[in-house]
């Protein structure tokens, strides 16, 4: 039961068990019996409580305007928000002592706001409780919780109330940050090709968000700007870029979406599909129906330019999802999805190497049945989908083509259960899944899915708090819709991973740890993976290549750490044998060894050192690649910091077809002439130069560049 | 007579017979060939694919002529017959060098044989299709031309030629452009669809504002070699990026074999400065021990703290990009850089569970002024 109305405070419940029998008594004596169960919406963090409560439950209601009139002010009240009509972040917390109360018990109350125990910093008198926050409220609602702590070390729970804490009287949550920062950069020196022609650049970038909230509304925006005066690495080309944003409002269980969105339902139509433009959810009051529709720009995008996202009918892709529950009680038995959406544009956009083609567009759509069975441990679902598009261009050449796919997937996994115990008992999984997709499926909103394609894997899983496994194997083949006119090739895969991470020493916390030495707490991993490749069907008069290939990995990896380090060390193999094509014959050894060590609180260093060598064994080649270096950082005195980097790449062929040689050094030093706060500037003065030299074939460069700087930084907050 | 011929003998007359052709035939484009460099001539039907092709040629000519400038303005998909275009490549290729009857003209280009040119050809029943260009030296005066073709074979997803078909460079949990604090870790992700099967390998490379304020400079991270395969969309993460110092910093994920068709996208971040917060160290109880009601909690005394606040996590923060509440927590007095936790908070942690606390001072305003890093403890009740 959950007591609310037009207020400002819902008390929700007192509940209490106690075990001296003059607290019980008295605390029985304030409580109202009811025959419904009370509502205990303590969260995720108080799933474990262990604390006893009677089956009885009293809600304590404080009217914005009428303090302490309750029927629970017998015992305990909460003291009303005061004359402004509302409780903001900084008013102090007033509980009261009713005519109920015992006085013997007023000692041992505690006094929790969202978990946090701020007895220390409560006032006592004979008429209750004052907490003057020592940290502003977040704005919202916020859960108080009052608890006797009695002397036998019985703990009882004496109440939880909701308050809600408002930024004003208009708005419940009303609040806007940001932060500007601006570099403006001078070179002073350097012998570089290429150099932009002037020399003083600004560099910077600007975060916005705000939210706005109160009854059942509210509004979210953020906004990200990054200003390079160099517009040439701003993707857009414009030297002030609007990289992204969101505006969102919500309203019940509506939601109103424009800036980039976020759709990803897993589907094989739609999935990962963040792109700028506008969308609309409505979920019901159950949560058992979910639909969201939206219209988006087809290509990821950046800048002001086509802000909306929707503005060209040729770059837009639209639809709608449709999500239901019929099981009310138990939701997750069975979850039906529908899927639609019609798009045009290309499936390249910023940042990306991909089809270009232009006036390409089509449809899909897409059925899932998910379910969740016996305690959530058996979870199975499939999926059917078909796409139609146009490859060569709408309105040109040949027409759209059809096709479908679909996935079917049978999954046991025992940490899914609700009464899972976890930990060193462990937990296993397995799960078999059966995946086809026709030659000619695509859609712009999911172009991961490889098409001409039918996969089944099977994949078994381990483990506990110290070892995991898991094991796959995978068989398949293309051509599936066994075109007599192509060869088919038959794909074969297997991987095992295994970790291992040896169990800490149990530490008594008058004790001390173990000592740390350089290989104090390891954790090991080796991964093997197996790839195979055969055509097993060649048609009459092919004229390609015969497929006959064989793949393998091997990666060791041992890291470990301490207090203020870490190092580690891995290493790979990886065997290519192509049996028809002997020049792609290949085996790369990988070694890899990454540290860090923080020395003291000012300096900590970060060396560095690879190596590949890849053997073309048919070619009789080699080609070998090195990369050494560190990184120095030192903060002293406080407002001064300095970093060194140092990094040498090495990569050379045994036929001297390649032979090059780069070296960077880097340096910065920093002056923080003004710590930057809440709407004040901080300045930050600075000095960097890198030289670099590099030596590929007998041709060599050297290149230095050397600047001083000022950063402006001002944090906004309103 | 046969053994007369030897290889280099007939080498020899037929560089007399090209010398001499000049004085015969006049100026001409000849000799022309295209070598496929991507090891195979299968591409998967139905996916773009990348070939990388030389165009080798020979120029002849009568005569002591000066340099000479060969070109090819594009190059088209067509079937065997050249009677059916399926595309066009409409990227010049040029060259100027000083003629030499021995030293041909090499052209490189790595080009996208794009969808809908294999939907075409698959379509029309065409199995085998030729990507041809033709090469001019005109306007030189007895200018000619030639055309020059290779071939491609279509055949099943699985057994194309390993090449990059899909390319997607972003942030991990980041947007396109994000703008992180100091020290926050930041990853980009090289998305990565190919057609076959065989390794890549690539370096992560990053261009500091030392930097990027003039000629980015990059810096390499790290050496990636990975075996890859068609049928799933890898991704191939960055180590940590550079995030110590403040401004606008450059990543890429630069291949060197296989090759792309075209420069490496480049990803933006910046770097902004965050006010620096004072460290607490915590004293006890020492990190990753044991601890219970009667744990004592301590931690460096911090000047001008109203009250210092500990709190509880039941995951590590640090390593979980999202924003967790913690599980418990207590406002302790700033007279006592110590405490123990209460029954009551106890009865929130679980009984062999770990968690990660850390201490934050507090001024008067409630202002974060002092801040220590995470310990973790096991609790033992």
């Amino acid at each position: 039961m959950l007591c609310q109305g037009p207020l400002n405070v819902f008390g929700r419940l007192i509940l209490g068990r106690v075990s001296s029998r003059t607290l019980s008594d008295s605390l029985n004596r304030s409580i109202m019996p009811t025959d419904k169960p009370c509502e205990m919406s303590l969260g995720n963090n108080m799933k474990h409580l262990r604390i006893r409560h009677l089956p009885l439950c009293l809600c304590s209601l404080m009217a914005m305007a009428q303090p302490m009139i309750s029927h629970s002010a017998d015992m305990l009240t909460l003291g009303s928000a005061g004359e402004k009509g509302y409780r903001s972040s900084l008013d102090p917390v007033e509980i009261h002592f009713g005519q109920a109360m015992p006085a013997d018990l007023a000692p041992y109350l505690r006094l929790e706001i969202n978990a946090i125990d701020v007895t220390d910093f409560v006032q006592r008198s004979d008429q209750g409780l004052l907490y003057v926050p020592q940290e502003p409220l977040a704005p919202g609602f916020q859960e108080l919780r009052l608890v006797a702590m009695l002397p036998d070390g019985t703990i009882e729970e004496a109440a939880i109330w909701t308050i809600e804490v408002r930024a004003s009287k208009t708005f419940r949550v009303a609040e806007t940050q940001g932060q500007i920062d601006l570099q403006v950069t001078h070179r002073v020196a350097d012998d570089i090709d290429n150099s932009p022609s002037r020399r003083t650049q600004g560099q910077g970038g600007g975060t916005f968000f705000s939210q706005h909230a109160d009854g059942d509304w509210s509004t979210t925006s953020r906004a990200n700007l990054v200003y390079n005066s160099q517009s040439s690495q701003n993707h857009s080309g414009k030297e002030l870029e609007l990289t992204d944003y969101q505006i969102k409002g919500e309203w019940q269980r509506a939601t109103l979406t424009m800036g980039h969105q976020n759709i990803s339902p897993n589907s094989l139509v739609l999935n990962g599909f963040n792109r700028r433009g506008l969308s609309a959810g409505y979920t019901s009051e159950q949560h058992n129906f979910q639909t969201t529709a939206f219209s988006t720009r087809t290509e990821q995008i950046t800048g002001f330019n086509h802000f909306t996202g929707i503005n060209q009918s040729n770059h837009r892709t639209s639809g709608a999802m449709v999500s239901v529950n019929p099981f009310t009680s138990n939701p997750d038995q069975l979850t039906l999805s529908g899927i639609y959406l019609q798009g045009k544009g290309q499936s390249e956009g910023v940042a990306e190497i991909s089809d270009a083609t232009d006036k390409t567009g089509g449809d899909a759509q897409a059925l899932i049945a998910d379910s969740y069975l016996f305690n959530r441990l058996w979870r199975m679902r499939g999926e059917y989908a078909s796409t139609s598009f146009d490859f060569d261009g709408k309105g040109t050449g040949l027409s759209s083509e059809t096709d479908d796919a679909y996935t079917l997937l049978l999954d046991y996994d025992s940490s899914r259960a609700n009464n899972n115990p976890g930990g060193d008992s462990g937990n296993w999984g397995l799960s078999l899944q059966h995946q086809h997709a026709g030659p000619w499926f695509y859609s712009l909103g999911n172009t991961a899915v490889t098409a001409d394609r039918e996969t089944t894997q099977l994949q078994g899983k381990y483990w506990n708090s110290t070892f995991s496994i898991i094991g796959l194997v995978s068989t398949g083949e293309d051509n599936v819709d066994d075109d007599d006119s192509l060869p088919t090739t038959a794909i074969d895969s297997a991987s095992i991973n295994l970790m291992y991470t040896p169990p800490m020493a149990s530490v008594d916390s008058g004790s001390e740890p173990p000592a740390e030495w350089v290989f104090s707490n390891p954790s090991y991993s080796l991964n093997w993976s197996h790839y195979r490749l055969e055509q097993i069907d060649t048609p009459t008069g092919f004229t390609g290549d015969d497929v006959d290939s064989r793949y393998h990995e091997v990666l060791l990896s041992a890291a470990f750490s301490g207090n203020g380090w870490y190092w580690n060390l891995s290493q790979s193999f990886i065997d290519q044998d192509d049996r028809v094509l002997d020049a792609n014959d290949q085996e790369t050894l990988r070694t890899s060894l990454d540290s860090q060590f923080t020395i003291n609180e000012y300096l900590s260093i970060s060396p560095i050192l690879q190596r590949t060598e890849t053997d073309y064994v048919n070619q009789d080649m080699e080609i070998r690649s090195w990369l050494a270096g560190a990184s120095i950082d030192l903060n002293y005195p406080s407002d001064w910091s300095y970093s060194l980097s140092h990094t040498v790449n090495r990569e050379e062929a045994s036929d001297d077809s390649i032979d090059s040689r780069a070296a960077l050094t880097q340096a910065t030093v920093q002056w923080r002439y003004r710590e930057a706060a809440q709407n004040r500037f901080g300045i930050t003065f600075f000095s960097n130069g890198s030289y670099q030299t590099t030596e590929d074939q007998g041709s060599d460069a050297d290149d230095y560049q050397l600047f001083l700087g000022i950063n402006v930084s001002l944090p906004i907050s309103m | 007579m046969g053994k007369l011929l030897t290889p280099d003998l007939c080498r020899f007359i037929i560089l007399c017979l090209l010398l001499s052709l000049p004085l015969t035939a006049g100026a001409s484009l000849s000799s022309g060939t295209a070598s496929n460099l991507s090891g195979a001539r299968n591409i998967a039907y139905t996916t773009q694919t990348t070939a990388t092709i030389r165009w080798s040629m020979l120029r002849v000519t009568g005569g002591r002529a000066p340099g000479v400038t060969v070109t090819s303005s594009s190059g088209t998909f067509t079937d065997a017959g050249n009677t059916i275009v399926l595309g066009t490549v409409n990227k010049a290729l040029s060259k100027s060098k000083p003629i030499s009857p021995s030293e041909p003209f090499n052209f490189s280009e790595t080009i996208l044989i794009p969808r809908d040119v294999l939907f075409k050809a698959y379509k029309q029943n065409i199995r085998t299709l030729y990507y041809r260009r033709n090469f001019t030296d005109c306007p030189a005066a007895d200018c000619s031309q030639i055309t020059i073709a290779t071939s491609f074979t279509l055949t099943g997803s699985a057994a194309g030629v390993f090449n990059v078909s899909d390319y997607r460079l972003r942030f991990r949990d980041a947007p396109l452009t994000p703008i992180i604090e100091q020290d926050q870790t930041l990853q980009a992700e090289a998305r990565i669809q190919v057609t076959g099967t065989g390794t890549i390998r690539g370096v992560w490379e990053v261009a500091s504002p030392g930097s990027t304020a003039g000629t980015p400079l990059y810096q390499t991270l790290q050496l990636v070699v990975r075996q890859l395969s068609s049928g799933q969309e890898t991704p191939i993460l960055s180590p940590a990026l550079p995030a110590r110092q403040s401004g606008n910093h450059l990543v890429r994920f630069r291949f060197l074999a296989p090759e792309l068709r075209e420069e490496p996208p480049v990803l933006q971040y910046v770097v902004r400065a965050v006010p620096a917060i004072p460290t607490i160290t915590l004293i006890a109880p020492r990190d990753g021990s044991a601890a219970n009601q009667e744990t004592k909690f301590q931690w460096d005394a911090v000047r001008n703290a109203n009250g210092y606040k500990i709190e509880l996590f039941d995951r590590n923060p640090q390593e979980n990009s999202y924003p967790a509440k913690p599980v418990a927590g207590m406002l302790v007095r700033s007279d006592a850089n110590h405490t123990s936790l209460p029954g009551s908070l106890m009865e929130r942690l679980e009984s062999g569970r770990r968690y990660w606390w850390h201490v934050q001072a507090l001024d008067d305003g409630g202002n974060i002024i002092a801040a220590s890093d995470w310990n973790s403890v096991t609790i033992s009740k």
